[in-house]
């Protein structure tokens, strides 16, 4: 097994080359400010309710084995053969490739937005996945069951060479990336970086406290709805089974903002809403 | 009676992904999307991307599908929430919810809210907060009666919603 922050390291300099060459090719500048852009993105991960309550159980985000195991009460065999189950085989070769692979958490390089909303609406954003040092980071250009293994067979070889260091994502982006940034103004830009459906994929591994989260983005129809239920649940009203997991969610975020100071950011998150 | 296939959940059932039939829906709240049909390659691929967890059952009816839902949810450990005395931030996010529904004409809702509110000590000793709360309650009495369609496109995305869940005809 490859040890892949070793292996994104061991890239650096190509990557740096290879996007340092498209930058200095550009003569309009957009290219290189683009870099920037992508160069300042933060470590977010999309998630949906379920989530953020087996977080906020534990205190620290977890990786997706160890959430089928928390939904299996903490039966390690149950959780382990449950998310084995549900996932395809492509993604277990994916992280069987790397040591730490079994605690791979998944993540986008997002400038802003709601990012990869196709994973959940709600953005945890990392401050910075440097803290505490992981035991693995990489950026990868694509998703990487979607890039590596998509008819379940894996391209090791490819998956190997394009892993980069995350402080290298600007470059991955440019070498992504560079010959649609002429097509779409700079305000889309983090749209471009990051959407439902293309994103530059962050993989790390090792432990991560709530009180380490950034900031979470979530969109204030989602915010209003919450605070409804709550208000409705205070009254006396009896929420159905899958209304109280969301009013246990605005608890959860109310707590990471009072307990820990994870600040809550309100930004219009519908992607459609801003196609529009 | 329909038959029904949950195919996965998530755990704590907010999002379910169903077949009906031939066709295959992710039903969840509007805030994440609302229902809508899926192919199946969009079906595994929300398995993977929402950690979707699988059942591959079929029920009898919404009821007893829910039934399920609502066990399976409970199994899942969650953290104890507390029950403090409500907080002046909490107080004031649940105003602006009654002054929206006293806009939205739901008079009701509004002033049931306003009524709990002045009952509680941090509400009453926070002049704001006070002020807001009786001026919502004196909005409703001197409003006058309003059609009950005036729910905003949230309320009628949720209502279609529990509709469908209820009854996967509407």
């Amino acid at each position: 097994m490859r040890n892949l922050s070793e292996v994104a390291a061991g890239n650096a300099a190509a990557v740096k080359r290879q996007s340092k060459s498209l930058i200095d090719n550009d003569s309009s500048g957009r290219v290189g400010r683009f870099h920037r852009v992508a160069g300042e993105s933060r470590l977010v991960t999309n998630v949906l309710p379920h989530k953020v309550l087996a977080f906020d159980f534990h205190d620290e985000l977890l990786d997706a084995r160890r959430l089928y195991v928390h939904y299996s009460g903490g039966d390690q065999v149950a959780g382990i053969t449950e998310f084995e189950r549900s996932q395809p085989a492509g993604r277990l070769r994916f992280e069987g490739m790397w040591e730490y692979g079994d605690r791979f958490l998944y993540g986008t390089a997002n400038a802003g937005g709601p990012g990869a909303a196709g994973f959940g609406s709600i953005c945890l954003v990392i401050a910075d996945p440097q803290t505490p040092p992981p035991d693995a980071l990489a950026v990868f250009p694509d998703d990487s069951v979607k890039r590596y293994a998509p008819a379940d067979a894996l391209d090791e070889a490819l998956a190997t060479a394009e892993a980069a260091p995350w402080e290298q994502r600007g470059d991955v982006a440019v070498i992504k990336l560079w010959s649609e940034v002429g097509k779409v103004p700079e305000v889309r830009w983090p749209h471009l970086l990051c959407n439902r459906g293309d994103y530059l994929e962050v993989v790390r591994a090792g432990s991560l406290p709530l009180r380490n989260l950034g900031e979470v983005r979530i969109s204030p129809r989602q915010w209003d709805g919450w605070q409804e239920l709550r208000t409705r649940m205070h009254n006396g009203d009896v929420l159905t089974a899958d209304e109280s997991p969301l009013v246990a969610t605005l608890e959860a975020l109310d707590r990471w903002r009072s307990d820990l100071g994870v600040p809550i950011h309100f930004e219009e998150m519908d992607e459609d809403a801003l196609e529009a | 009676m329909t038959r029904i296939t949950l195919i996965a959940l998530t755990p704590t059932g907010e999002t379910l992904l169903v077949r009906q039939g031939e066709v295959t829906r992710m039903v969840q709240p509007p805030e994440f999307g609302g229902n809508r049909t899926l192919t199946e390659e969009e079906a595994e691929s929300a398995i993977r991307h929402l950690d979707l967890t699988r059942v591959d059952r079929t029920f009898d009816g919404w009821d007893n599908l829910n039934r399920f839902v609502q066990k399976t949810a409970a199994k899942v450990p969650r953290r104890d929430g507390g029950k403090g005395p409500l907080k002046l931030d909490v107080a004031c996010e649940q105003l602006k919810v009654a002054e929206r529904w006293l806009a939205q004409g739901r008079l009701q809702d509004a002033s049931r809210t306003a009524v709990r509110l002045l009952g509680e000590d941090v509400v009453l000793q926070d002049p704001e907060a006070r002020t807001r709360a009786r001026a919502i309650l004196s909005a409703c009495h001197d409003a006058p009666p309003r059609a009950s369609g005036s729910s905003t496109l949230h309320d009628r995305a949720r209502h279609k919603w529990e509709a469908v869940r209820l009854n996967p005809a509407a």
